[in-house]
């Protein structure tokens, strides 16, 4: 027992040292999306969209949604309506690939599919790549984010890549 | 028993300080995008195109994206960095020619959020983040997300950046470059043929900003000779070479780029500081902790 004490001390020690480093984790670039994003995974989010910032160096968009920030492949089971924040790329970015900023906000009030990569954390939040605005409509609104090994969503080649 | 449990604390530090993974690091600048104007509103027959001229820059310029990486700086290269966890910003640098003691003074003085010197842009002093002027050479690395385009008039070739929308007149009447200048953001900067190759001169460039993200340095004595070359219809040379005894002990050749020219317009990309500092005080300072007084 003695000699797993020393263990379970440092074993605790790590895990309070990679905690505060978790929190502590820099935010590089110009935006931190490492620290917030998770780009090994994609999400897709069906709600209403009632908000668009159109405005640099990212645009934002909020849809209110019944999935679940903690397990967003699934509804809250309380059936709790979570509003979800998104970021987009920069305006003329988004431009670049024939989105505009109608193409959004004409859809306010309506229901929408957006696909990205999840924030971190469990929190509703995203960088978002698309949003499918209607059955036979789907706008880029961002780069590439996924990063993701193994097989990637099928519609990926639709992205605007060089 | 002691040197595992501190091997496993070192792995888990680590994997938790650098649990991040590289960006996606290309975006379209092909293709044609209308932008305010949607196409029905578009002319329906667009002109000719024109025949070759070796002496008309005209047009739109894009810097193609090579493997995955986007070029910022005169000669920066990705890392070899085995360690797939190391976050993507860190993961490549600038190579200049040794500094002289001013240089060196300046340079670690800034902390940018790319390269080995990385630090959270909440914590760093990029301008770029206050809507600075990047100015030049620093807002040229842009065009591998954002185009420049040229204009040629009757005694001026003008370079019209993209990012900050940025105008830099290059003179063509025959003046020299003036001699003891005041500092300007984008310099001043003359032109003229050799043969078919545009060659520009400029000086007098303001010394607060930095060459690229990397935080790269120079004084007020910057000197760049840029040789702009079309090699043909869609594809445009750049060799740059930049002087500074100032800041640096040699001269600073850059890696040659080869810009491609792009069917699209020049859109606006203003940097709006109301819009910039409602960013910062979402993300950037909020990322480390700084609250809004």
């Amino acid at each position: 027992m003695r000699r797993q004490l020393p263990v379970a001390i440092v074993t605790n020690l790590a895990l309070l040292v990679a905690t505060a480093l978790l929190l502590a984790i820099p935010v590089f670039a110009h935006h931190g999306f490492q620290f917030e994003f998770d780009g090994s995974k994609y999400i897709y989010i069906t709600g209403t969209l009632t908000k668009v910032e159109w405005e640099n160096p990212h645009i934002y968009f909020n849809v209110e949604s019944k999935m679940s920030p903690q397990d967003p492949t699934v509804s809250d089971p309380s059936g709790k309506v979570t509003s979800w924040r998104f970021e987009g790329s920069s305006v003329s970015l988004v431009q670049r690939t024939g989105t505009r900023r109608a193409d959004l906000v004409d859809s306010i009030g309506k229901t929408v599919t957006v696909r990205a990569c999840p924030g971190k954390g469990g929190l509703a939040k995203g960088a978002a790549e698309t949003v499918k605005v209607s059955d036979d409509k789907e706008v880029v609104v961002g780069r590439k984010r996924y990063y993701g090994e193994g097989p990637a969503p099928a519609d990926l080649d639709k992205d605007p890549e060089n | 028993m002691r040197k595992h449990s501190l091997n496993s604390l070192s792995i888990v530090v680590s994997l938790v300080a650098f649990s991040g993974a590289t960006f996606a690091q290309t975006y379209g600048t092909k293709g044609y995008a209308p932008g305010a104007w949607k196409p029905e509103e578009l002319p329906k027959e667009l002109s000719a195109p024109k025949p070759f001229n070796p002496h008309d820059l005209s047009g739109v310029w894009s810097m193609p994206t090579k493997a995955n990486f986007e070029r910022h700086s005169l000669n920066d290269k990705r890392l070899n960095i085995q360690d797939k966890s190391l976050p993507g910003e860190m993961r490549a640098q600038s190579f200049p020619p040794p500094m002289t003691a001013w240089g060196k003074a300046k340079f670690e003085a800034t902390e940018p959020s790319y390269g080995p010197r990385s630090v959270p842009p909440g914590l760093g002093n990029d301008l770029v983040s206050t809507c600075e002027p990047l100015g030049y050479p620093r807002d040229l690395w842009e065009a591998n997300l954002r185009p420049f385009e040229f204009v040629q008039v009757s005694d001026r070739v003008l370079q019209h950046m993209q990012y900050h929308d940025l105008w830099r007149t290059i003179w063509t009447d025959g003046r020299a470059l003036p001699k003891d200048p005041d500092p300007a953001w984008n310099g001043y900067s003359i032109g003229h043929w050799d043969r078919d190759t545009f060659v520009v001169e400029s000086t007098g460039y303001d010394d607060r900003t930095w060459l690229d993200h990397f935080g790269d340095p120079h004084s007020d004595q910057m000197m760049l000779v840029e040789h702009y070359k079309r090699l043909d219809a869609d594809t445009l040379q750049l060799d740059m070479t930049l002087t500074d005894p100032k800041t640096y002990t040699a001269p600073w050749v850059a890696d040659t780029i080869a810009f491609e020219r792009v069917k699209v317009a020049i859109f606006e990309e203003i940097c709006a500081p109301s819009e910039e500092n409602r960013f910062n005080d979402r993300v950037r300072d909020a990322a480390v902790g700084k609250s809004k007084p």
